[in-house]
């Protein structure tokens, strides 16, 4: 029960990985209990966030929302093949390396949807918002993005001075 | 009249050594697999000048590119014409990208990537695979005749395109990805092209020498040791590239790999994932996918110009070698 606790509280803020969270809200399905403890650290999140606690309507979201998340299969990681690692040389005109992008002074012109962790994504659609939904890492997405420019594309300029928004979540795609 | 016979066999004959000249250029050409070919080998054989826009999301970028084949090789300069200064000079497989705001030049390796107009890498074999190609008619492109070309993806896990090939030289003067449901997603396009034209050397050379500025020379270390990662891509997709960093402190993913399926690629990041980093995460921006999923102890990221399930894919199926 303690390690379930330990579990609870790492689930809400954010630091359990995918499998372990499945698992974790099966069980607070089952044990009732569980759930008191969840919706205890969502008010106390919530208090330490927004001073503004969670409704009991917001709970009762929470528990559809588990319910049908027990309802879905425990996702297994697939097994990959094992391909070379041999790298592939390639002779093109003018490559041309944005690293420039990783180097240059970078001013973040725009703004940026935030991204949501998947486990909050899914307490939502139960109808409950829980204050651990973390903006998404603008200047990382923006990192990323300047670092896979140095091999794909042409454009010179920082990711960051070229581009517009990020859509986030699930309702990007 | 045995002269005039005479004459007239030879005046048929120049005509038709003249057309058959014009014939070699693009007639023999009937499918599209040998465009597609024609536009690989000539971005790599024969010296051009232009300036070309890179389209996206709304937002443009113009650059200068001279490309010059000589007896010893392939050398190049682009330059921005927007924005900040930047240039790349080209030197066979190196390059040097010059950043005057940041006093630097960075040398790097140019394997594994590819740029307009060489924006192919694969075979037509590999593309094949893949993409279906088709001819589109014709159109014109600053100022020149060229060739459209389809290649429409035979699955969800990439975007089609649609290219201009120079009907002179088979170069790409437009490229264009596209989705199917929301249109044109990015696209290059030369505004000035001129081909097969004598460059002076000094044109390639850089707008600063460097004197006194940072030369970075850790791109051009290669990798003795891969990182056994197995990533089980999306069909057609295959690693192109490896690479390590962040072994210069600069806080950078410690593994970059690059997966091509010879036209589309995605760069994949595995660094050892914060405390507070999230379970999944995904993000869309034009053309650029971005998935981001914790697995283990690993934060592993996929992002590139393809739909999201293809970068999801990537992420999901990574297996670490057993420590």
């Amino acid at each position: 029960m303690e390690k379930m606790n330990e579990d609870l509280s790492a689930l809400h803020d954010g630091e359990i990985d995918e499998l372990s969270a499945v698992r974790l809200l099966r069980s607070l399905d089952q044990k009732p209990e569980l759930l008191d403890e969840w919706t205890m650290y969502s008010l106390i999140g919530e208090a330490l966030r927004h001073n503004e606690p969670v409704t009991h309507a917001g709970v009762e979201g929470a528990q559809r929302a588990l319910a049908a998340i027990a309802q879905e299969p425990i996702p297994k990681q697939k097994t990959a093949s094992r391909r070379s690692a041999s790298v592939k040389r390639s002779w093109v005109p003018l490559a041309i390396a944005a690293s420039l992008s990783v180097f240059a002074i970078g001013v973040t012109l725009e703004t940026y949807e935030p991204v949501r962790s998947a486990s909050v994504a899914v307490l939502e659609r139960g109808g409950i918002v829980l204050a651990d939904s973390r903006p998404a890492d603008q200047e990382e997405m923006d990192r990323y993005a300047d670092l896979h420019r140095e091999v794909a594309v042409p454009g010179l300029q920082r990711a960051s001075l070229v581009t517009s928004e990020w859509v986030g979540g699930p309702q990007g795609r | 009249m045995k002269l005039f016979n005479l004459n007239r066999e030879i005046a048929l004959l120049v005509l038709g050594l003249a057309a058959s000249v014009c014939w070699a250029d693009t007639g023999r050409l009937v499918d599209p697999s040998d465009w597609i070919a024609r536009t690989v080998q000539s971005s790599h054989g024969i010296t051009y000048l232009g300036v070309y826009t890179f389209s996206h999301d709304g937002k443009s970028e113009t650059s200068r590119i001279i490309h010059l084949k000589d007896a010893e090789g392939e050398h190049g300069k682009l330059e921005s014409l927007d924005g900040p200064p930047r240039e790349i000079i080209r030197e066979n497989d190196h390059i040097a990208c010059y950043l005057p705001d940041n006093h630097m030049v960075k040398l790097d390796r140019i394997e594994g990537r590819h740029f307009f107009p060489a924006l192919l890498s694969g075979s037509t074999t590999q593309l094949r695979e893949v993409y279906n190609f088709s001819f589109a008619g014709s159109d014109r492109v600053a100022g020149r005749e060229c060739r459209l070309i389809r290649l429409d993806p035979k699955d969800s896990y990439r975007y089609g395109y649609r290219f201009c090939a120079d009907n002179q030289t088979g170069l790409l003067l437009k490229a264009s990805m596209e989705d199917g449901a929301k249109g044109v997603l990015q696209q290059f396009a030369f505004t000035e092209f001129i081909a097969d034209i004598n460059i002076d050397a000094s044109k390639l050379k850089p707008s600063w020498n460097g004197a006194g500025w940072t030369w970075d020379r850790s791109g051009l270390i290669v990798d003795q040791e891969l990182s056994g990662v197995v990533i089980n891509p999306p069909q057609g997709f295959r690693k192109v590239l490896e690479m390590h960093r962040g072994a210069d402190g600069r806080n950078l993913p410690s593994i970059h790999m690059v997966f091509s399926d010879g036209l589309a690629k995605v760069s994949m990041f595995i660094e050892p994932a914060r405390v507070n980093s999230s379970m999944n995460s995904e993000s869309r921006r034009g053309a650029l996918s971005f998935f981001s999923s914790r697995v283990g102890d690993q934060q592993v990221t996929a992002i590139g110009e393809v739909p999201p399930a293809t970068a999801e894919q990537l992420v999901k199926t990574a297996v670490f070698p057993t420590k």
